[in-house]
């Protein structure tokens, strides 16, 4: 039997200096060789590239996420000298709205295939952070990053994603963008919509696969000039809490919800695996907004976002007007 | 060995002038002289010779997997393979990077159970024979070609015989290029009473030891409706180039009755080192062998073999580009446990390793183990001898240190300007230590420590 343990975390780099360990405790609280806060308030935006893919037509395609290290606060940062993809005509594709936490595979450039051993940078700076420039290269030079389409061990594939507006589909981080711009006006709600059915081929006589394996869409803002709201669309209905019985509470039967944090309206599952998810959109301000879908299968037993497969993005394009 | 020699092949070796003098020596001298010196190329007498000296070495620790049909990627069988590759071999045992076995020789315990690094006098020997021109010596000095283990076979089977139970995986194609891969099948295991395991090994088939990066094995219980849950006990982990794990005398590793494995098998398409494949491998099998106890094998204590985190899951590790890092993860526990292996685990960026106990009663800290030059293409479970192993009191604080190098200096490193933090591929990091651990009470404890100071009164 293993114990309660105490388990303490410290990551420092190993030049930190000799100092003991009781010479770095701060008087504000801060635990011992915790960093103090940036003077702005907030931490960096890490671009991170995540892999890239030799395409079946001779392209090469990079797909970059981002770590915003801030846990609870979302970043903005307009394309320009503080958000800059150096190949000009990839600059521009990049997100400007970077949500809390690690966001894997959230876009991708495509290289000619004359061009395989160009190096892509992306370049973040955060001026409300230290204001130091966070830099990678989205690059195909190393095998250790090749990410590729192939099935998954238990069959798991990309999940294939289309708008209604077009009859192409998408899959992977490349994903596809609707082909019309929606439009609408401050404050009035707006309905996005993608279709997505899983292409994986599982094997029937696995228990895990004889129910489908349900994909989440979750819709994402992508560049938003101002505040976007979620309304639950009625495709989309609160799951309905699990309720059981306290028996101990002092009016002998009382009943408690056991799902405290049912999705937000912005998540939806096809328990089936395939079908239509559509979220209610509302906008703060007028601007050229981008929304990202991203479709996964994440419950599959193959499929996770740190394993690099299996899901989908998708982009639709919103002008508002006053 | 780096990563970089995966595609290494045997260079043109500077063959010296001393094969010609030995030749020229046994031609004057006639084959039976027991005590003949030998003259190597600049005149000066030599003393060691292969066939006296350095062949017994070699074919203990260097032929079972340096011949052909072997996993190494020279052979190294006879004394013509030996004089090809002297500076090469005086190169790799001086540096301690052959045999594969990664541990500081001067730091921490030193008593270690299938250890397979050299005595200093055998890397001695050697380093004096190259020096002295690599002679062959008398032929008849040569000993007998040992009868060597074949390396698809089960390493353990000289110590316990061939394992009791033997759990495959369903078979799978390893493309030679690609995404990582994350195989986990159920494998039933056909042993319908709780039982005690004395050893485990993990083997992949032969040409996937170079792709197969770690494959876990969890138990599991099968229910009535076709699914399953966990037993809470874990078979093992094997990380490529590990042994296995042996169980000490007195303790039980629990396979429980009637439980099926769940693989995790994570290999890395193409493969690492001088195992990689390059080319795709069809129907790859990983294989788990259990040797077990009798079924009236009385024990103590129960043993388990834990993933100790930095951290919850890890996944707050982040590493800069061309930058240095380290994290580390400290355990406590509520009871006194004996740490029976360490195992550190982590990717292409890991360089080294280090376990520490810190004793809040005294304040004194205590290194237990230390790797300097870690390898993701030899992951060893270092066991301690039963004498040895660390026995840990209540609230004694286990400290777990790595290192990692993002930057062109590790020559492991795929690109050290990408930022890296948590994954399960191999580009990306991972920092945890897989250790055994014997879990005690303190009745059990203290008869430990006084047996183990009798021990030392008695040698003193």
């Amino acid at each position: 039997m293993v114990g309660r343990a105490s388990f303490a975390l410290l990551l420092c780099g190993v030049l930190a200096g000799p100092a003991p360990l009781w010479a770095q405790a701060a008087a504000d609280g801060r635990l011992l060789l915790q960093p103090p806060p940036p003077a702005g308030g907030q931490q960096n935006v890490i671009p991170f590239m995540e892999g890239w893919y030799a395409n079946e037509d001779g392209t090469y395609t990079i797909a970059f996420g981002y770590l915003n290290l801030n846990r609870d606060v979302a970043v903005q940062i307009p394309v320009g000298e503080d958000n800059r993809i150096d190949v000009a005509e990839f600059d521009g594709m990049q997100p400007t709205t970077f949500l809390p936490g690690r966001q894997r595979g959230v876009c991708s450039v495509t290289l000619p295939a004359d061009r395989k051993d160009e190096d892509v940078w992306w370049s973040l700076r955060n001026h409300e952070a230290d204001g130091e420039v966070m830099r990678v290269p989205g690059r195909t030079s190393a095998m250790a990053y090749e990410l590729d389409w192939k099935l998954r061990p238990q069959g798991s594939l990309h999940p294939l994603v289309w708008f209604e507006s077009s009859s192409e589909q998408g899959r992977g981080p490349r994903g596809i963008a609707a082909a019309t711009t929606l439009t609408t006006t401050v404050g009035s709600p707006v309905v996005l919509s993608i279709n997505t059915r899983d292409p994986s081929e599982r094997d029937p006589d696995d228990y895990r696969f004889v129910n489908a394996i349900p994909l989440r869409v979750v819709w994402s803002r992508y560049k938003s000039p101002g505040d976007v709201e979620f309304t639950r669309h009625a495709s989309n209905p609160l799951p309905e809490p699990e309720v059981v019985v306290d028996s101990a509470s002092a009016a002998g039967r009382r009943a408690i919800a056991r799902n405290n944090n049912p999705p937000g309206p912005e998540s939806i599952l096809l328990v089936e695996g395939h079908g239509e998810a559509s979220v209610i959109v509302t906008f703060s301000e007028p601007g050229e907004y981008i929304m990202r879908v991203q479709v996964d299968n994440f419950r599959a037993v193959d499929s996770a976002s740190n394993d690099q497969c299996c899901w989908t993005n998708g982009y639709v394009r919103v002008r508002v007007t006053r | 060995m780096d990563l970089q020699t995966r595609s290494a092949r045997p260079g043109s070796f500077w063959i010296g002038a001393a094969t010609l003098a030995l030749i020229a020596t046994f031609a004057l001298q006639g084959a039976a002289h027991a005590q003949v010196t030998f003259a190597s190329a600049d005149g000066v007498d030599v003393d060691v010779t292969y066939a006296k000296d350095v062949a017994s070495i070699i074919q203990k620790n260097c032929t079972v997997c340096h011949r052909p049909g072997g996993i190494g990627p020279i052979d190294l069988v006879d004394y013509d393979d030996a004089k090809r590759y002297a500076r090469r071999i005086r190169r790799q045992v001086s540096n301690r990077l052959m045999p594969p076995y990664y541990y500081d020789n001067d730091i921490g315990i030193q008593d270690l159970k299938h250890d397979w690094r050299l005595s200093d006098e055998d890397i001695n020997t050697i380093v004096e024979w190259v020096d002295q021109g690599a002679l062959m010596g008398d032929p008849d000095d040569m000993p007998a070609l040992a009868d060597l283990p074949d390396t698809d076979d089960w390493a353990l089977t000289p110590d316990f015989g061939p394992p009791d139970v033997v759990v495959p995986s369903s078979p799978i194609d390893v493309p030679a290029r690609g995404l990582d891969l994350w195989h986990r099948p159920f494998a039933p295991i056909g042993i319908d009473s709780d039982r005690c395991i004395k050893a485990l090994q993990v083997k992949p088939s032969g040409g996937a030891k170079g792709v197969v990066h770690h494959a876990n094995s969890t138990f599991m219980k099968m229910q009535e409706d076709g699914s399953f849950v966990g037993t809470g006990d874990r078979a093992t982990e094997y990380a490529m180039g590990k042994l296995g794990e042996v169980i000490p005398e007195g303790v039980c590793r629990t396979l429980p009755a009637d439980a099926w494995v769940r693989w995790d098998i994570h290999m890395y398409p193409g493969g690492l080192g001088t195992l990689a494949a390059d080319a795709v491998i069809r129907d790859n099998v990983v294989e788990l062998g259990i040797w077990l106890h009798p079924e009236d094998y009385e024990y103590e204590y129960k043993q388990d073999l834990v993933s100790y985190m930095f951290m919850e899951g890890q996944r707050d590790m982040l590493l800069p580009p061309n930058g240095i890092e380290m994290t580390q993860g400290m355990r406590s526990f509520d009871h006194p446990v004996r740490i029976d292996s360490f195992q550190p685990h982590g990717h292409l960026r890991l360089r080294a390793a280090s376990l520490e106990i810190f004793y809040p009663k005294t304040g004194r800290t205590e290194v237990i183990s230390m790797v300097s030059n870690w390898s993701a293409v030899w992951h060893q479970s270092h066991i301690y001898e039963d004498d040895v192993a660390p026995l840990v009191p209540t609230g004694a604080v286990l400290i777990m240190k790595q290192w990692y190098d993002n930057t062109a200096a590790n020559p492991n490193n795929p690109d050290p300007d990408q930022w890296v933090d948590y994954g399960s591929r191999t580009a990306d990091e991972m920092s945890h230590f897989w250790m055994a651990v014997t879990h005690l009470d303190e009745e059990g404890y203290e008869m430990l420590v006084e047996e183990r100071e009798e021990k030392a009164k008695v040698i003193s």
